[in-house]
């Protein structure tokens, strides 16, 4: 035996606990959503017994109960919107903790408390909780941090009621941001101190303005950073438990509707990885200018 | 800094025309940096105070209009309550279990296979690790019917079946509500998140320096000893940062939890439903705040453990990228 060939035998026997896994914990029960999706399940002695249906499972539940297709088209926008503001929120956010001042360390270990909290049941629960005080004494509120102030401000400037809607809708989901940015400002935090200070120095002979140095100098180094957090936050909030999308499965599944959650979480995650295969292609042919 | 070198360059006499101009923008700037950070702290921070401001208020503060964030009567009364209904020490005790063991194995495991993909050469590794993406990308929820099925009637991966087909009887075993639900997945390398683990394992051991590894294959180390005595120790750093997140993602994951697992056997699942529960206590005298008190409290006692974790491990997670080698 060659010791190339050697060389690779054992990495395939690193490998190999993976490999094991990938296709009996994820590969095969792939395939079975597939097929459960075209199926209608009975509960069998040992496993579950499948009949062939076509495409009705489909049909029921995307044609014949509108807020479904509804429920994706929207969340599908509401990724799109919160990914773009949270992957900027926390680029800002990052740029402002690697500056120098007092109380930098503690205010990175504040930011970095969401990474183990938001993903538990407890922002849950939360939410549930403040929500129901609010409504009790003031007016009906959807989100912890409500601001009317800003509304008016925005109003008396003359912006259009869409333009003030967009914005007020920004502010009121400031705590869901925040929550859902910890890893993203690490991640950002890492790549900006990997930028080595002569750069700057540099760009200043140079003349450059600090807008300048952002844009000529921070933005390109963070760029590949940018790209792992875009993929990253979409990921997140997609499969976020608390994303409608998310619930209705859930409660698919919770009703023993195994055929038509399987059909709707397929269509999802295809969906998914559509958005996910389009923006990484558009982002490296981006970098790569 | 460059300030001093131009006041000394310039004497105070002569400054440049913007000096002060500057100067001004940089106080107005440290201030309004100052606020903006501490407003978005107290977003991150509100829940925490919100918790422990309501669960540590007395009966007698439930509708006092007054209290809004520091109780007047300190009671630790919704603690008990909270101990009790979430059976707390098992549960946790339970938990931890899964959480510890789990992400123990997990950080073993991905740490092999990451070295596996990093340093071996072999037909279709590009494929293995389009593949590790793909599991990364797929959300749980598209799996977890046929997971359950997998677990609900275990056949160890057809042997089972291959006994059937011998002897005629059924040998599938019911893996649901036990610890395999956990252990298993982190086993074999594709348990909660592990396909990140385990790139964040191969960028880790790409930037080692091969040549650790050839002074040790001269020296008559086998493969296994290398990884063990030789890589193993130089990644102790990825592996803690690994360890810490998986046991965070463990310790909160109720959606695996509450597919898999049955009843209040985790924290995560006892959480979830400690309203209800507490509903049920709290009933003959119908007082929803006592209800959420309770919540609240519960709440509080569930993140303790990862608080203190948390704490002593802050370093781990603020520096994690910087740790595990992500960057070149």
């Amino acid at each position: 035996m060659t010791l190339q060939k050697k060389r690779s035998l054992v990495g395939l026997a690193f490998t190999s606990p993976w490999i094991i896994g990938f296709i009996f914990l994820f590969f095969i029960p792939l395939i079975k959503t597939v097929f459960y999706s075209f199926s209608s399940i009975d509960m069998g002695n040992y496993g579950f017994d499948l009949n062939w249906v076509g495409f009705k499972n489909y049909r029921v539940t995307f044609l014949e109960d509108p807020n479904n297709l509804r429920m994706i088209i929207s969340s599908i926008g509401n990724v799109i919107v919160s990914v773009i503001v949270i992957v900027v929120f926390s680029m800002f956010l990052a740029i402002i903790l690697n500056q120098n001042f007092f109380g930098r360390s503690a205010a990175r270990v504040v930011f970095a408390l969401p990474i183990i909290i938001a993903s538990g049941v407890i922002i849950v629960l939360l939410k549930e909780n403040v929500l129901q005080q609010n409504m009790g004494s003031t007016e009906t509120a959807t989100t912890i941090f409500q601001s009317n102030g800003v509304l008016d401000f925005l109003k008396e400037m003359g912006l259009t009621d869409k333009l003030v809607y967009f914005f007020e809708g920004l502010v009121n989901d400031i705590f869901d941001v925040v929550w859902r940015s910890g890893i993203q400002i690490i991640l950002f935090l890492s790549a900006l101190q990997s930028i080595p200070a002569s750069s700057y120095e540099a760009a200043k002979i140079e003349g450059a303005t600090a807008w300048e140095s952002f844009w000529f100098v921070t933005f390109p180094m963070v760029s590949p950073f940018l790209l792992v957090n875009i993929i990253y936050t979409i990921i997140d909030t997609f499969t976020n438990s608390t994303n409608t999308v998310m619930q209705k499965i859930f409660s698919l599944v919770s009703g023993i509707e195994y055929e038509q959650a399987a059909a709707f979480s397929l269509v999802y995650f295809i969906l998914v990885l559509m958005v996910v295969g389009l923006v990484y292609i558009i982002m490296n042919k981006q970098l790569e200018k | 800094m460059e300030r001093t070198v131009k006041s000394t360059l310039a004497g105070k006499n002569n400054r440049p025309k913007g000096y002060y101009y500057g100067k001004t923008a940089n106080v107005l700037f440290s201030v309004f940096r100052a606020s903006l950070l501490i407003g978005l702290a107290y977003i991150v921070l509100y829940p925490i105070l919100f918790m422990l401001s309501t669960a540590l208020r007395g009966s007698q503060d439930y509708y006092d209009p007054t209290v809004i964030w520091l109780p007047i009567h300190f009671s630790l009364q919704s603690f008990k309550m909270a101990i009790e209904l979430l059976n707390y020490w098992k549960t946790m005790g339970y938990t931890a279990v899964i959480s510890i063991g789990a992400s123990l194995i997990q950080a073993l495991v991905c740490a092999t296979v990451g070295y596996g993909l990093a340093r071996y050469n072999f037909k279709g590794k590009k494929l293995i690790i389009t593949a590790v993406i793909l599991t990364i990308i797929v959300p749980a929820q598209t799996i977890i019917i046929p997971l359950y099925e997998q677990y609900r009637f275990f056949d160890f991966f057809g042997i089972s079946r291959l006994l059937e087909l011998i002897f005629g009887s059924n040998f599938t075993v019911n893996l649901t509500n036990t610890i395999w639900v956990y252990y298993l997945p982190a086993l074999l390398g594709n348990g909660l998140r592990s396909g990140l683990f385990i790139l964040v394992f191969m960028q880790t051991f790409r930037g080692f320096p091969q040549s650790i590894e050839e002074a040790a294959f001269i020296d008559g180390c086998g493969n296994l000893r290398c990884y063990f005595s030789i890589i193993i120790p130089n990644a102790i750093n990825a592996f803690v940062t690994v360890f810490l997140f998986s046991f965070v993602w463990h310790w909160n994951d109720y959606y695996y939890s509450g597919m898999l697992m049955s009843g209040n056997s985790t924290l995560s699942l006892a959480l979830r439903t400690l309203s209800t529960t507490a509903s049920g206590v709290f009933s003959n005298q119908a007082d929803p705040v006592a209800n959420a008190v309770c919540v609240q409290a519960g709440c509080l006692l569930v993140i303790l453990p990862l608080l203190v974790v948390f704490f002593f491990g802050q370093k781990a997670f603020v520096e994690s990228v910087e740790r595990t080698g992500m960057v070149e």
